[in-house]
């Protein structure tokens, strides 16, 4: 035992590995962040590796005063809350009738929802239903589709079956129908796993770009991380550049095209870095709890 | 049905209506978005044109299949997608197990915790942002990549600009932002491996090396050999993402391809979005889909009862 305690040099070695697999994760975020509060001129002299050279807030706000890019941001931040609210409302209520044993036809509904987690028709008829259903260039595209998911509401699923029955049945005794059993007991037991849902589908609608490239030609209902994609490759740079000389002539010389790209970087990945670690605590638990059930 | 039954059937509605309605949102969604484009992948046998829809286009039968059996183009692809991701399945693959070892080899608690928050984080974050990283760490003369060879007196490599480093850049961008979640199977799998078991072999005088390769190991092959299953029936989509499994997605092949590495860089996700969405040949793109899919499917067969045959056990 007293051995165990001692760190040998194979605790040291992982150890190592681990500071070093840690350092290579974290270490792109830094660089970008450094290139993006670096002064535009000086970069192209010098090199950036840990530090900012010739720290400047200029590349912030010329992004921050640009009006395309904030109104890219409200968009990716009103799809993100509309569409996890909708999908916390959809499958929390499907996960609610799919938990009662006594659920009519539940065999046949549990098959009709496990079926699509496997097989689908694919990009193009996906794009093709899309086009009929009138859904091009309207904002419900990003929200609509994938509003619902099999795997979310077999999460809550399980975690509902976990609650304890007898607070329920008694409600039920008490005659309290499904709406009320549903309001008053199901949703404030279950903040942990709407949490990891909430988690999932938000980053997962902020993060989105590949529906806006498909769906969206009004670049007004554009997402942010859609334009990141454009300012990044090269497509609406030279734009970008000149309203950034127009507004504000000053900041042109602190500011160039790459620390620009790497600002708006940073502005798309900032919400992303700070509430990862207040769901953290939730997603690890929710995870565990569906692994081991599911 | 006699009239009891009926009677039965209709008070069990009623009761349950607001089950039903509960449901009513998840149903329709999921016909819509899931069940009418399975119908639709009818196109692939018609001449579709997106104006007359799926009821007047013409049927074709199999010709959109034959063509592409014929282009080469879809070989080039064809070829990209079976060897990235080959190289996944062997080499990528194994790397969550040896993650999720490791980190179990870890004396202190907290160590391990702060060590998953921070590799997690990749995986939230967009293969958009990906992209901009990569590309920005490994520019021509200013990324940091190529002032770090230069000190060691490399010379400048053009990254972007050579097909031949991109399957590199884009299986380590994989593993980057990867191998910390898709580690949380094992782990879980670990953690519930009986902590008897260790004691006993710890009696039985078994080194640490002999307890990791004869417990931990074994105790996990279960949840490797179902995610290899998985993994081994997506190598044609590369959709990467059934089952969490390791491999570059659309998203990631999008944001990491330029044209002039495009002959390394395009699988058949990448000719599929060209052809059919830029090129409008949706039925043509359609049957390439089914090809995947057939060919996804074939797959997962073929590697499920080759583990069957090894294992005694499988996903089916």
């Amino acid at each position: 035992m007293a051995q165990r305690l001692k760190f040998s040099w194979f605790d040291i070695s992982i150890g190592t590995i681990f500071i070093f697999v840690c350092f290579l994760t974290i270490y792109p975020f830094l660089y970008a962040m450094a290139y993006s509060f670096s002064n535009g001129k000086s970069v192209m002299l010098q090199r950036v590796v840990f530090w900012p050279i010739d720290f400047t807030l200029e590349n912030y706000r010329t992004v921050f005063i640009n009006n395309t890019i904030i109104s890219a941001f409200m968009v990716s931040v009103i799809k993100t809350v509309t569409g996890t609210l909708l999908s916390l409302a959809v499958i929390a209520t499907a996960a609610y009738s799919v938990s009662k044993k006594h659920l009519i036809a539940k065999k046949y509904i549990l098959l009709f929802i496990v079926i699509p987690m496997y097989v689908g028709g694919g990009l193009l008829p996906f794009y093709i239903t899309i086009y009929h259903l009138g859904l091009m260039n309207n904002f419900l595209v990003y929200i609509l589709p994938g509003a619902f998911s099999g795997l979310f509401m077999f999460l809550v699923k399980v975690y509902y079956e976990s609650l304890p029955s007898e607070v329920e049945e008694s409600a039920k005794i008490d005659g309290a129908g499904d709406l009320r059993v549903f309001l008053m007991i199901f949703i404030p037991l279950s903040t942990p796993v709407y949490a990891t849902v909430a988690l999932f589908v938000g980053v997962g609608q902020w993060n989105a770009w590949f529906d806006a490239m498909l769906f969206m030609n009004n670049a007004k209902l554009h997402p942010l991380q859609f334009l990141l994609q454009n300012i990044l490759r090269e497509a609406e740079v030279t734009t970008f550049a000149q309203v950034a000389a127009l507004s504000s002539p000053g900041a042109v010389k602190q500011t160039s095209v790459e620390t620009l790209r790497m600002a708006t970087l940073m502005v798309a990945t900032f919400p992303i870095l700070f509430i990862y670690p207040f769901f953290q605590k939730y997603f690890i638990k929710g995870i565990a709890l569906g692994a081991v059930k599911g | 049905m006699n009239p009891t039954h009926q009677n039965s059937l209709v008070r069990t509605i009623l009761q349950q209506k607001i089950l039903i309605i509960f449901l009513l949102p998840a149903i329709i969604l999921t016909f819509i978005f899931s069940y009418v484009p399975m119908f639709g992948l009818v196109i692939a046998f018609q001449d579709y044109k997106i104006l007359k829809g799926f009821f007047h286009s013409d049927f074709i039968g199999l010709a959109n299949f034959r063509e592409f059996f014929h282009t080469p183009d879809f070989y080039d692809a064809l070829e990209n997608t079976i060897f990235i991701n080959l190289i996944c399945l062997v080499i990528v693959f194994p790397l969550p197990i040896i993650f999720a070892v490791m980190l179990n080899e870890l004396v202190s608690a907290k160590l391990k915790k702060t060590i998953q928050t921070i590799t997690y984080l990749p995986y939230f974050i967009s293969w958009v942002v990906v992209g901009g990283l990569f590309y920005k760490l490994l520019e021509s003369e200013t990324g940091v990549v190529n002032v770090l060879l230069g000190y060691m007196g490399v010379e400048n490599i053009t990254f972007f600009r050579d097909p031949e480093y991109f399957w590199a850049i884009i299986i380590f961008a994989t593993i980057w932002k990867g191998i910390g979640w898709n580690s949380i199977l094992y782990l879980s799998a670990i953690n519930s491996i009986d902590p008897h078991l260790y004691e006993a072999a710890e009696v039985d005088g078994a080194n640490r090396f002999q307890r990791m390769f004869h417990i931990t190991l074994p105790g996990i092959m279960g949840t490797a050999a179902f995610l290899f299953i998985l993994t081994a029936g997506s190598i044609m989509n590369g959709s990467g993402g059934a089952g969490g499994s390791l491999a570059p997605n659309f998203e990631a092949f999008w944001n990491f391809r330029n044209a002039l590495v495009s002959s390394k860089s395009d699988v058949l996700d990448i000719y599929v979005y060209q052809q059919g969405v830029q090129g409008a040949h949706y039925s043509y793109a359609t049957a390439i889909g089914i090809f995947q899919s057939i060919m996804s499917l074939g797959l997962l067969f073929l590697t499920n009862s080759m583990i069957k045959k090894w294992r005694g056990e499988a996903l089916f």
